[in-house]
């Protein structure tokens, strides 16, 4: 029997239909969203036999028709709606991680008391292409992992709002980078440029590793066009390379030819739900755990630090510290 | 100092060939130039004197135990320097005071007070230099052409990847408990076969001191803004003589420069089975009307077959013409007293930003780099 899932927040309804075609082990059977109109159509397009049109709602009138919640990344009331769920005992996965992290330890108490599996994040794992990198070092195939480097280039119609690292930009590149050098870093700094064309900012974000890794993540706003993803792992033995520019074709419509990224193998938020999903099926915790997502969320809170002091910023062993 | 004779054909001392001889070979390779002589100093070791002897030898000129009889003697118009890399400045400072022109391998120093010495030495005598580089290879002269352009705008962050897929002797953690440590020197006059002796000199120098120029200088190029701060992390990761010698193999830095730009360098001499070429060399520069992502190594053209050697890049780079276009632009500064691509008050730059990125390593922080003297 599938899973049965609500979905808390329904503005992206249409891509997890599409997605859910593929995932026969989930059924959304209830969605919530502060606008009922969105809520109604959500329903339609996913076959929920339950809407609400806010999350006290979906978990009292709708409660007994799902077991499970994914609260989408667009909803700002995420840890408040999570908490709630967890307390009524529902399994939770929370798309993108909130900046916090002692509401993620609070979370993760709740779900210990209720006995649910909670997810938080961590969705850039689960990409087809960083599956196959993970992979690699897993396996030992590139040796020690030694450096990392991300670039994270949206296009102005995803982009998150606000400027610079508060709207959790690179959040999940730090996920990645933790969970692929299975470590924190030691040190961080981060670096800035306002970009009033696109009304934010380019950040970098710079890690050290205690056995020597190190990691330059990059986040931007193209200010027309596509956007672009790449990332490589240099290992002592071997790297992996992630690369939109390894997977471009051409389109030739006169002029210079235009590059297109060809996408495939699913996206991480596809792998990410199917993992909450077998993570309740085999009764154990997801693979990419909150503490994680916690850890993660530390190491993104000394980056937005380092930003404001413009210093680095390093590991005492109890925080994260001004080298200044 | 024009010479105003745009045909007029220059003669090169070559002053100490002592590794990979691609900086003497790439200036004879133009028309207008010609090794007239190679020359070292009387007191160097055998090794030294047997490098040069062969390199005057396939090249049919003389040896001189004596630069400076060399440099007096031979009627020549500039030197090219490819020494180790700590007798770089002086050798270059000797040329420049002689009032010849100069050609630096890389790096131009281990020393900042040596490139200072080397630039005010430059500069009294209006003498032109050159700090070899490979921004005119064709991915770059593109890159170069369409930030000129304003194809992507205002420039506000550039990062450049430049690993080489090399080994560099035994990997990491191949040395016995009871065996002694990796000599440098020793290491890099045996490395001299397989052309990984790039950083041949008494001093041990990591991969970010020896071939951090040639990112930094694309990085200087296409930005045209001087570095001012810089956060580096460094590893020795691959090689055991890095280990030995406690120099970097692997490194990244942040760059801040003048502006507000940001930028970003990953160096690494990754080992033979990162890659199946030279090594992913690219560039990701984001302007205020676009972007742009380069790979330096295109054109280049496929070549797969039966029994291919391990050591055999099957991706070759081809109408690769950084050379003779270097040479090109070194004539026609000296024709028309113009400046050059990059020259030693650029190096010197480079080479600030390297010193600093290596105290960054050590400390932690985030360092200024050094204004020149």
């Amino acid at each position: 029997m599938p899973l049965r899932l609500a979905l808390l927040g329904c503005s992206q309804a249409p891509r997890w239909a599409r997605r859910l075609q593929r995932l026969d082990t989930v059924a959304v059977t209830a969605v919530a969203d502060d606008d009922a109109t969105a809520a109604e159509s959500a329903a339609d397009q996913l076959g929920a036999v339950a809407r609400a049109d806010s999350w006290e709602s979906l978990l009292g009138d709708s409660a007994d028709v799902w077991d499970a919640v994914l609260v989408s990344a667009d909803r700002r009331d995420a840890v408040e709606a999570a908490s709630g769920a967890l307390a009524a005992g529902k399994h939770t996965l929370l798309e993108r991680s909130p900046l916090d992290a002692v509401a993620i330890e609070s979370l993760t108490d709740a779900a210990r008391a209720a006995t649910a599996r909670l997810m938080v994040g961590g969705g850039l794992r689960y990409a087809a292409s960083l599956q196959a990198v993970h992979q690699s070092v897993a396996s030992r195939q590139i040796g020690q992992p030694g450096l990392l480097r991300a670039h994270r280039w949206l296009p102005t119609a995803d982009a998150e709002p606000g400027v610079s690292l508060q709207g959790g930009q690179l959040l999940e590149e730090i996920d990645v980078a933790l969970w692929l050098f299975g470590q924190l870093p030691t040190h961080v700094l981060a670096s800035g440029a306002a970009t009033p064309e696109t009304g934010g900012a380019f950040v970098q974000i710079h890690l050290g590793f205690p056995d020597q890794g190190m990691a330059l993540l990059d986040y931007d706003v193209l200010t027309q066009g596509a956007g672009y993803f790449s990332l490589s792992l240099i290992g002592s033995q071997g790297a992996a390379y992630a690369d939109d520019h390894h997977n471009t074709q051409l389109l030739f419509r006169g002029g210079a030819p235009a590059g297109l990224t060809t996408a495939g193998g699913g996206c991480g938020r596809l792998g990410q739900l199917q993992e909450f999903a077998t993570a309740i099926s085999q009764q154990r915790d997801p693979d990419s755990t909150a503490q994680q997502a916690g850890s993660a969320v530390n190491v993104h809170r000394a980056a937005r630090a380092s930003l404001d002091a413009g210093q680095a910023f390093q590991w005492t062993g109890q925080a994260y510290e001004s080298c200044g | 100092m024009g010479n105003g004779e745009p045909d007029r054909r220059f003669r090169a001392a070559v002053l100490s060939v002592v590794k990979h001889a691609y900086v003497p070979n790439g200036v004879a390779a133009h028309p207008r130039f010609e090794l007239a002589v190679v020359a070292d100093d009387a007191d160097r070791p055998d090794w030294v004197h047997q490098r040069n002897e062969q390199y005057a030898a396939e090249h049919g000129i003389p040896y001189v135990r004596d630069v400076a009889r060399a440099l007096a003697e031979f009627d020549v118009d500039l030197a090219v320097i490819s020494s180790e890399a700590e007798r770089h400045c002086d050798l270059a400072v000797r040329a420049a005071t002689s009032g010849l022109h100069v050609i630096v391998d890389k790096p131009l120093s281990t020393r900042l007070s040596e490139c200072d010495r080397l630039v005010a030495a430059v500069e009294s005598q209006g003498v032109k230099s050159l700090l070899w580089n490979r921004n005119f290879l064709p991915a770059l002269v593109q890159a170069r052409q369409l930030v000129n352009d304003g194809a992507v705008g205002k420039l506000h962050a550039i990062h450049v990847d430049f690993y080489f897929a090399k080994d560099a002797g035994p990997p990491r953690g191949a040395r016995g408990p009871d065996d002694p440590p990796l000599d440098w020197l020793e290491s890099l006059i045996a490395a001299h076969v397989d052309g990984s002796d790039g950083g041949v000199g008494h001093q041990p120098m990591g991969e970010l001191e020896i071939e951090g120029i040639y990112p930094l200088a694309y990085i200087q190029m296409l930005s045209g803004a001087p570095v001012e701060h810089v956060f580096a992390r460094t590893a020795a990761h691959f090689h055991q003589r890095n280990v030995d010698n406690d120099v970097d193999d692997l490194a990244t830095v942040t760059l801040q420069l003048q502006g507000g730009l940001i930028g970003s360098l990953c160096i690494g001499r990754i080992g033979a089975s990162s890659h199946p070429d030279i090594g992913e060399i690219k560039l990701h520069l984001l302007g205020s009307e676009g972007a742009l992502v380069v790979s330096e190594a295109r054109p280049e053209v496929a070549v797969y077959y039966r029994q291919q050697a391990r050591q055999e890049f099957p991706h070759r780079r081809v109408g690769g013409e950084n050379d003779f276009l270097l040479m090109e632009h070194f004539a026609q500064a000296i024709d028309r007293d113009e400046p050059t691509i990059l020259d030693v008050r650029a190096g010197r730059q480079i080479a600030a930003t390297v010193a600093a990125a290596l105290e960054s390593g050590r400390s932690g922080r985030l360092v200024a780099v050094a204004p020149p003297a």
